[in-house]
């Protein structure tokens, strides 16, 4: 067998082409193993020639041949570089080599294709179900309707005891039929969750589950709590269907207190920020939402205004709002002074009202330091003197709809559901919504008397145009962009606890809409309603609400894993089709009447069925006898691979039974197994066995009785009746033939007297036939089972001096009759052997059977060699 | 406070796992096999001579499992050879054949050399197959119940090896499903052999994954560490 090694620049091709004279008699198919660069051996296995630098290889580098008119073979050549030659005579053997020479160019430009395809195919590396999700991703994304529920109410840190559900069901959640709609997400925003103290440090985590509980189980079993945010007593929870939960990602919390010293947590807001609808998977981008929870400073005094400008400017850095169509507040303002500065121009106040919130008892004292009386009046003298006049313009029926009327005054209560669009138009590239909602304690900047009148009259418009927040986003102070629904009810502060009267207390604070929720545009965000709700009589507030459903592209997660589940199948079922397929003609080999010592050739065949080339490799399993000559290979489909194993059968044994695995790789190990008997053999047999079968080792034992024992066996007999004839110098130095040595084995063993003419016909080769006979009698020797000399007399031969007959009377008789034998023909090789202490320690070497035991080996040699000298005179 | 939901549309982990199926010659391994893989079957299978490979995905609601299946040979003369392929499987299933009291004799061997031989986080489960061949309390008449090995033995045995257990058909399919999810959801996060590292060429031409680990057969064990 040849090999030849081609070397491109990332694989190295060895090419293995059989020659035509197998022992087999059969022609194979020549076969190839490619290897990546890296692994690759320099040095094919074999030693052929490695090809020098080949340059790199491509399908159309074909095989040419040179026919060299001299030579009965010819040359083939590749890129000019000789490749190989094969004998002319055998044209098909031609035709076969060069046909696997071009299958396994295409197969190694394969190799790189078929490397590419493999990270397409593993599912784990890949993205293939990702790729093709996207591909069916309208089967799976769908525009909903997600609906979006708001509540605000400062409790005034009384326990609510009052049945939740019209709160937050309203007016727009329910269904017709009084169903909660699938998509829902509701946001409950508290402030003064617990009464304030001095002394509260956090927020009180009982009062957060009270009120989550309190909500879940007005929602029922479908909704979830999906966060919360809290600082004191500000706290937003945020409760979403479990259908639609897998659709809100990357959640977050903020919080930023800008009450006392501008940092207590008495004032500020919360904040929860999340993605809906966000699949990278999917490609879609879903909407980024923020819902701020807003408890701002209190007071009517310009100055409480000029803070809560602050506030906002404290908020619009610290809340980590995402980028949203709009500003919580207006950077330069007052000839460009900045805020803080304005802030701290008014510093006395703030400073004493710090100081006064600090000693507060209760949320009233602190509104009461802020509302100073002087205060008010100082304000009502210098900022109002025009008196309540509301323009006439503003004075419109509720049915007609102005479109004179300015959108952050607007009015008209029954249409609520309308948007307002034209105010700040949505920028393209910003996908969020900021809803801001809380008691941002703005107040109607008017008489009580004047209010309570316009209240009676349901004249909320009239009202409104006093409203400091109205007012302040009409000025782009705060809260630029941000729309707010039409209010269409009543101041929902001040009131006697337990009532739907304004406070009647000495104070007698002035009713405003301190609760507000307002939102930034979205193209497809509606407002449903914007309600309040007079029958809760707990707080001081009434709580304030509204609805909004947003048109948005949703991911329908059943459906999706649907698809999933069908892809990873049709992944699975592409994988295990492209396995390879192969088929191996026989798991079973029987090979009958092994011979002892002799080498057993064994060939299985592949067949590679498929449509893609088969990587196969043989693996021997640990103590096994078999050999293989080429363990790894590449098939090309449709191609058929002869695979090689042989072992030599040992002696003692009747019967072998071997296992091999041929592994075909990324598919199936066949178990190849081996089985077959051995036939009886003198080789490894005492020699007590040997001289009861006198006709050899395959005809049977001799029946104890019958017939005259033998001397020696008949198989040592034969070996040197034979060579004593044709004793040379060159005796037990030179090796035998294999073949000779087999067939001398099957003389032995059947009792066949040995052919002279067929062993010295190879004389003149070398003397073979008398070398292979001198082979086989040494082996036949040392494999004399329990030895010619047992190890029961070594001692005697290495101790003492006792001289021959105690050893002799120590051994078996036919033990002493075989060495007495074996002597006298030693005696005649040393007439001859110039060097006979060679021959000396070859026999010393077959003949004795050295305890393991044994120390002293040179001393004990030397005492060995005396012996056999002595005995052989 | 309720938990808060994390977000389960980030996708799922997924892992590879090392599935190998033992028992006695006709049991139905490769039945099962087939069964789970291809929804199939087939009358009078050919005995597998070897071992046979093949992947499988499973979705579980929190992550994907792939079982790379190494189906192996029930003859008794390749018995010397499974400890190849039980050697760094994280999962096995012991069949045998509800009709055929050797082969539960036969899955008790494969238990007790599981526990010796495998990895002690092996997860094992005994499917007891051939539940067609069963026709309990004579619900048709015109079939004999050839049931020889009650559901009550195998449970028993299972629950004192601490074994998954469950009886199957693979030629109607019942269960068979259930063996594979019961085994993927079994399996602990830590065995999970999270695959890592570009799928390609490693060692010879296109070889990888359904290569059996030789090495580690003499002596040597490579620290717990997966070589599938």
């Amino acid at each position: 067998m040849t090999s030849l090694v081609l070397s491109t620049s990332t694989h190295t091709l060895t090419f293995h082409a059989s020659s035509c004279a197998d022992p087999g008699g059969t022609i194979d198919t020549p076969f190839y193993i490619l290897e990546p660069k890296a692994t690759a051996a320099n040095v094919s296995p074999t030693g052929s020639p490695v090809l020098p630098a080949a340059t790199d290889l491509t399908v159309h580098d074909s095989i040419s041949i040179d026919e060299d008119m001299d030579s009965d073979r010819m040359t083939l050549k590749l890129q000019d570089h000789d490749i190989g030659s094969i004998p002319k005579s055998d044209v098909t053997y031609l035709a076969e080599f060069v046909l696997a020479w071009r299958s396994a160019l295409a197969a190694l430009e394969e190799q790189v294709q078929v490397n590419q395809i493999s990270s397409f195919e593993d599912p784990l590396s890949s993205d293939y179900v990702t790729t093709r999700l996207i591909q069916e991703r309208d089967s799976f994304i769908e525009e909903k309707t997600v609906q979006i529920r708001l509540i605000t109410w400062n409790l005034h840190g009384e326990v609510i005891g009052e049945d939740l559900r019209p709160l937050l069901f309203g007016s727009s959640v329910l269904s017709d039929s009084g169903e909660l709609q699938d998509l829902g997400i509701f946001f409950v925003a508290l402030q003064e969750a617990d009464p304030l103290t001095p002394t509260t440090l956090s927020a009180n985590q009982v009062t957060i589950a009270r009120w989550a509980n309190q909500v879940l189980e007005c929602l029922g079993e479908s909704y979830i709590l999906s966060a919360s945010s809290e600082l004191l007593g500000m706290v937003l929870l945020m409760f979403t269907h479990k259908k639609l939960a897998s659709q809100i990602t990357q959640l977050e919390i903020s919080s930023a207190g800008t009450g006392v010293l501008g940092y207590w947590g008495n004032k500020g807001a919360v904040c929860i920020r999340f993605m809906l609808g966000e699949s990278d998977l999917a490609g879609i981008a879903g909407v980024e939402i923020a819902v701020a929870n807003m408890h701002l400073s209190s007071g009517i005094a310009p100055q409480a205004v000029e803070r809560r400008r602050w506030e906002m400017s404290e908020l619009d850095k610290r809340l980590k709002l995402p980028v949203f169509n709009g500003k919580l507040f207006r950077k330069q303002r007052n000839g460009g002074k900045n805020r803080k500065e304005l802030l701290y121009q008014n510093g006395d106040l703030l400073d004493e009202l710090d100081e006064r919130v600090l000693d507060a008892s209760s949320e009233d004292d602190m509104v009461a330091a802020a509302t100073d009386a002087v205060e008010v009046k100082k304000f009502k003298e210098n900022g109002m003197a025009k008196e309540y006049e509301i323009p006439a313009i503003l004075i419109v029926d509720g049915s007609d709809k102005a479109a004179t009327i300015s959108t952050t005054t607007s009015t008209t209560a029954t249409t609520a559901a309308t948007i307002n669009t034209d105010h700040v138009g949505p920028e393209k590239d910003i996908n969020s919504i900021v809803f801001i909602l809380g008691d941002l304690n703005y107040r109607l900047a008017m008489d009580r008397s004047d209010i309570s009148q316009l209240v009676a009259k349901k004249d909320y418009d009239a009202l409104l145009f006093w409203d400091q927040l109205r007012n302040e986003m009409k000025e782009e102070s705060v809260l630029i962009g941000f729309q707010e629904g039409p209010i269409s009810f009543q101041p929902t502060y001040k009131y006697d606890i337990g009532t739907s009267v304004f406070d009647t207390s000495e104070k007698a604070r002035v009713p405003a809409f301190t609760d507000r929720i307002l939102y930034t545009t979205y193209p497809s965000l509606a407002q449903l309603d914007y309600e309040t709700f007079m029958h809760y009589i707990s707080s001081d507030h009434k709580p304030v609400a509204a609805t909004f459903e947003l048109r948005t592209m949703l991911v329908d997660a059943d459906k999706r894993a649907q698809i999933v589940k069908r892809l990873l199948h049709d992944l699975d079922a592409r994988e295990n089709e492209s396995r390879p397929k192969v088929e191996v003609e026989k798991t079973d080999l029987l090979c009958p009447d092994m011979t002892v010592l002799s080498t057993v050739h064994q060939t299985a065949k592949l067949k590679n069925c498929g449509n893609t080339q088969v990587a196969w490799e043989i693996e021997i399993i640990d103590g096994s006898l078999i050999q293989v000559g080429t363990p790894e290979g590449v098939l090309p489909p449709g191609a058929t691979q002869t695979v090689r194993v042989s072992f030599k059968v040992p002696p003692n044994v009747t019967h072998i039974s071997e296992i091999f695995i041929l592994r075909i790789i990324n598919r199936q190990d066949y178990f190849i197994s081996i089985t077959g008997n051995v036939l009886p053999s003198c080789f490894g047999a005492s020699l007590a066995d040997m001289i009861r079968k006198p006709s050899g080792a395959r005809h049977g034992f001799l029946a104890p009785q019958t017939g005259p024992q033998l001397n020696i066996p008949r198989e040592i007999w034969k070996c040197v009746d034979f060579l004593s004839t044709r004793i040379t110098r060159e005796i037990f130095r030179r090796p035998g033939d294999e073949t000779v040595g087999e067939l001398v084995r099957n003389w032995l063993d059947n009792g066949d007297d040995f052919d002279s003419i067929v062993l010295d016909s190879l004389a003149k080769d070398g003397n073979k036939g008398t070398h292979s006979v001198a082979e086989q009698f040494i082996q036949l020797l040392e494999l004399v089972n329990g030895g010619v000399i047992p190890e029961k007399v070594y001692d005697i031969i290495t101790q003492g001096n006792d001289g021959v007959q105690l050893i002799f009377e120590a051994m078996p008789r036919v033990n002493v009759n075989t060495l007495i034998y074996i002597a006298s023909f030693l005696r005649e090789v040393k007439r001859v052997v110039i060097d006979f202490d060679l021959i000396l320690e070859i026999f010393d070497k077959v003949l004795v059977r050295i305890p393991k035991t044994g120390k002293n080996k040179s001393r004990q040699k030397k005492k060995r060699m005396e012996f056999l000298k002595g005995f052989i005179g | 406070m309720s938990s808060l939901d994390s977000a389960p549309s980030a996708p799922k982990p997924t892992a590879s796992v090392k599935l190998v199926l033992l028992g006695e010659a006709a049991v139905g391994k490769s039945s099962l096999v087939l069964r789970f893989v291809s929804n199939d079957f087939q009358e009078n299978k050919e005995p597998t001579i070897g071992a046979a490979f093949l992947t499988q995905k499973c979705t579980l609601p929190n992550r994907t499992i792939k079982f790379e299946i190494w189906d192996t040979a029930g003859q008794e003369r390749f018995a010397s050879l499974a400890p190849m392929y039980y050697r760094n499987a994280q999962t096995a299933l012991v069949v045998y054949d509800l009709t055929k009291p050797t082969s539960l004799i036969k899955a008790r061997h494969w238990v007790n050399e599981l526990h010796a031989q495998a990895s002690p986080k092996i997860v094992i489960a005994l499917v007891g197959n051939k539940l067609d061949l069963c026709n309990e309390g004579g619900e048709n008449d015109e079939e004999e119940d050839r049931r020889k090995i009650s559901t009550e033995e195998g449970r028993k045995f299972a629950e004192e090896e601490g074994l998954l257990f469950f009886e199957t058909s693979a030629k109607t399919g019942a269960n068979v499903r259930d063996v594979f999810l019961a085994i993927a959801s079994k399996i602990p996060e830590e065995v999970v052999n999270k695959r890592g590292g570009v799928a390609g060429v490693k060692g010879r031409t296109g070889a990888g994954e359904g290569r059996v680990d030789l090495e580690s057969r003499s002596g040597e064990n490579n620290a717990g560490g997966c070589a599938c």
